[in-house]
């Protein structure tokens, strides 16, 4: 798969993940492997890519199994970040599904 | 792989983007592996889960590189703490069948110790390199090497565009070895290595990258010299196999006593003056060789563009060339003189050999035997045969001309 297209779809799938409430990036990446087989470290740079852009922002907390854990949240230009993605991506599967049965 | 190692590969490839995202990825990594820890994964499965660094480095936006940046800083730094052309001498004690020596950049002298020990000494300004030395298996080892620990030295990257797109890569060390000939960077210059061995040391190994040769006064059984470009200069030594490679780099020896002597050169010249050696072997590409005052049993010269120029006493001469011209002067004694060439022309002198038997051919070119008698027998694509002497000559080219002088 173009690797441009399937970081899109990440960010999507972990934009999406974070409107069901914050998250911290272990939990994401196992997550997102249960339906997908990607590369787990490749989430960290797109995390850190939606900081920067203010789409999310971080907070620690301390945690039993080491070190603090990172959770993200969605700011709202996120949450409209996310939406727009959304759209544009039911768009195109629905375009891809018309092409492939009519 | 470990977690260890694959964080500190993860730190490496990291190496070239600026501190703050390098840290923070660190961080988020080991993050993922204390909680898949305590999940209960092993490190390799979080390992495995996590993927291949380098598909997470490709995710990494392209302008937190700051390789200039780095290299600038870390260039700075290498020149503040460079240190004062400094000078370390050691002497080791030891009974030692071999000395393996490399030089790499630096020039390595290599002399005769009085008192039974090695002694070695080594001058240099390049804080890239450094001097080592070990034993093993009753062989020292002792050379130069790139200094892990240097500032330079640290792992950089290169970015260039390939079909379109940035492509990053380290410049590890293979990648410098590889590369840095072409290049032609690196190398200190004035880096110094000398090593005094004593008597009795068997077989003696010299090697450099860039760096010059010079050996005097010794006497191992084996001495065997190769350089990448440095020069090799050999004067008073007594062996019993000699044997030497250079690619670029010319090659003098003189007063060279050897029961056999092998050499292989690309591009360089080989002069060889007041040398002594059972058989001679010389293999070149496009060097010219000289000998003179050279006494032996058998000598074999090929070589493809290079000149041969010989003047010396053997009792077999076998020389071929593909475009050199050839030069020699054979001495009494003589019993077998054969020479070839394609395009290169031929000047042979066997005046000095009392009974010869001349055959010269050639294809598109001119042979003549000059007699010392003026006689002069003349031939143009084909072959003649003047006298029928003990001693056998045969000279052919293809499209060079050939000279050949005799006596009767």
């Amino acid at each position: 798969m173009n690797t441009q297209f399937k970081k899109g779809a990440l960010e999507l799938c972990v934009l999406s993940q974070l409107t069901r409430g914050d998250k911290y990036g272990y939990e994401l990446t196992e997550r997102i492997s249960v339906e997908m087989s990607i590369a787990g470290g490749t989430l960290y740079p797109i995390l850190r890519k939606l900081k920067e852009d203010d789409r999310v922002t971080t907070y620690l907390v301390e945690s039993e199994s080491g070190p603090a854990r990172k959770y993200y949240r969605l700011t709202d230009t996120g949450r409209q970040y996310q939406r727009r993605l959304q759209q544009e991506w039911e768009e195109f599967i629905k375009a891809v599904n018309e092409l492939i049965w009519n | 792989m470990t977690k260890s190692e694959y964080m500190e590969a993860l730190q490496n490839k990291l190496e070239c983007f600026n501190r703050e995202l390098r840290q923070e990825i660190v961080e988020d990594y080991e993050q993922h592996f204390a909680e898949g820890i305590a999940a209960g994964k092993t490190e390799e499965e979080i390992m495995t889960e996590l993927g291949s660094i380098e598909d997470m480095i490709r995710e990494l936006p392209e302008e937190d590189i700051i390789q200039e940046e780095a290299d600038a800083q870390t260039q700075e730094r290498a020149e503040k703490s460079m240190p004062e052309p400094g000078r370390q001498s050691y002497t080791y004690t030891g009974e030692y069948k071999a000395v393996v020596i490399d030089g790499e950049i630096a020039d390595v002298r290599l002399g005769q110790s009085d008192d039974g020990r090695i002694h070695t000494e080594y001058t240099n300004s390049d804080p890239d390199y450094c001097y080592y030395q070990y034993e093993e298996n009753g062989t020292f080892y002792v050379g130069v090497k790139r200094d892990q620990n240097s500032t330079r030295a640290a792992k950089r990257a290169v970015k260039f565009m390939l079909f379109g797109k940035t492509v990053k890569v380290d410049l590890d060390s293979s990648f410098e070895k590889n590369f840095r000939n072409v290049w032609n960077v690196g190398g200190g210059g004035d880096a110094e290595l000398e090593i005094r061995i004593p008597s009795g040391i068997s077989r003696v190994e010299v090697k450099t990258r860039n760096a010059d040769i010079e050996v005097q006064d010794v006497a191992p059984e084996e001495l065997d010299m190769r350089t990448t470009s440095g020069d090799i200069a050999i004067r008073h030594v007594t062996v019993d196999r000699l044997s030497l490679n250079s690619t670029s780099g010319d090659i003098a020896a003189e007063q060279v006593y050897s029961g056999s002597m092998d050499v292989h050169v690309t591009s360089g010249d080989m002069a060889l003056d007041n040398a002594e050696t059972g058989t001679f072997r010389f293999q070149g590409a496009s060097g010219d060789i000289s000998g003179n005052h050279v006494r032996g049993s058998v000598v074999t010269i090929g070589t493809g563009s290079g000149d041969v120029e010989l003047d010396g006493a053997f009792e077999r001469y076998s020389v071929g060339t593909g475009s050199g011209d050839v030069d020699i002067r054979v001495k009494a004694g003589a019993k077998e003189v054969r020479v070839g060439t394609g395009s290169g022309d031929v000047e042979l002198d066997v005046t000095e050999v009392e009974s010869t038997e001349v055959t010269v051919g050639t294809g598109s070119g001119e042979a003549v035997i000059y007699g010392s008698d003026m006689a002069r027998h003349h031939v143009t694509m084909g072959s003649c045969t003047v006298g029928n002497g003990e001693c056998k000559v045969r000279v052919s080219t293809g499209s060079g001309d050939a000279e050949v002088r005799r006596r009767g």
